[in-house]
């Protein structure tokens, strides 16, 4: 994301760059979706794949129920690191893959971990290893974010 | 009918569509989407939600969530991609956000087949497409990218909404 160098809006950042700890873990984020849920997310973001809706068509395809929509899962990683980050910060890249099937009822766990910082031209960036996990540990969508976080060195100097 | 596996699903008609691009759409960004999109995946952040409050942040007025680039959904190709086989599933994607999205930008999206290949799994042979989405707003600066991988596999009666992704 290309920014200014000189604006934080109104907000002091929740969180600097030079607080942040390599190894640092996120605080744990869970996640329940509702068959309610699939369908408001079906209408925003006009994915009408019918196997996220209709009981039919998912135990057509050997399920027990409707799936939940693996772009679904990618926005609450997306709203995760997000969340932890504060406003001041935005996310440059995030990387997913769809491991396994998840369902609606079913408790999902949003981790992460920071595994590399580098100071940017503006921002400091850094780099989160993050999954969501099933109960019995299962990571069911691996994943990589890339955050721009606002650095005191940059931002005061 | 049984399928040899060690013969190939791409034929000349598929291979035709590498670089293809579909035509473009434009969507205006709307306040109300922007609502829906963060309502439906249960994000209260304020750079979405308030108004008032995105107007003291750095973008000066509301953005998107970074999904939200989801539901601006490509043109399917024309002619449509001669899909071979009736299932599909999504394997994954990286994103690339470059500039932000806020209210009343209208956004360009395009997409273009950057990759197929196949492989022989558990569930036979699948075809894997590796499609490169552009999202650029009205200033001609590209805001967004995916790349999005999709599998297809298997034989019978096509999945319906099949021809909506890829």
């Amino acid at each position: 994301m290309i920014m200014d160098n000189n604006l934080l809006g109104s907000f002091k950042p929740k969180r600097w760059f030079e607080e942040i700890k390599i190894n640092q873990t996120l605080d744990p984020v869970y996640k329940i979706a509702t068959k309610q849920q699939l369908v408001m997310y079906a209408g925003a973001s006009r994915d009408f794949v019918p196997i996220h809706y209709d009981y039919q068509v998912a135990q057509n395809a050997g399920h027990d129920q409707v799936i939940i929509h693996g772009a679904l899962k990618t926005a609450w990683l997306s709203q995760f690191v997000s969340q932890w980050a504060g406003v001041n910060s935005f996310i440059l890249e995030l990387e997913v893959q769809y491991r396994a099937i998840d369902f609606p009822g079913e408790k999902l766990i949003c981790n992460g971990k920071v595994v590399k910082k580098t100071l940017g031209e503006f921002y400091g960036i850094v780099d989160i290893e993050i999954n969501l996990e099933k109960e019995n540990g299962q990571i069911s969508v691996p994943g990589k974010a890339k955050l721009a976080i606002p650095s005191k060195e940059k931002i005061l100097e | 009918m049984s399928k040899n596996l060690h013969s190939t699903v791409i034929t000349d008609d598929i291979k035709s569509f590498l670089n293809a691009e579909s035509e473009p759409v434009y969507y205006q960004i709307e306040r109300q989407a922007i609502y829906n999109f963060s309502n439906a995946t249960g994000d209260e952040n304020s750079l979405y939600n308030d108004e008032i409050f995105a107007r003291s942040s750095i973008y000066g007025t509301l953005i998107v969530p970074p999904l939200f680039i989801r539901s601006l959904r490509p043109m399917k190709y024309d002619p449509l991609f001669p899909e071979p086989f009736s299932h599909i599933l999504d394997a994954g994607s990286k994103f690339f956000f470059i500039h932000p999205i806020r209210l009343g930008d209208t956004i360009c999206v395009v997409k273009k087949l950057v990759d197929i290949f196949e492989k022989d799994g558990k569930m036979g042979k699948m075809l894997f497409r590796k499609t490169e989405i552009t999202f650029k707003n009205q200033f001609g600066q590209v805001a967004a990218k995916e790349f999005n991988t999709i599998i297809t596999y298997g034989y019978g009666e096509k999945d319906p909404g099949i021809d909506d992704h890829g």
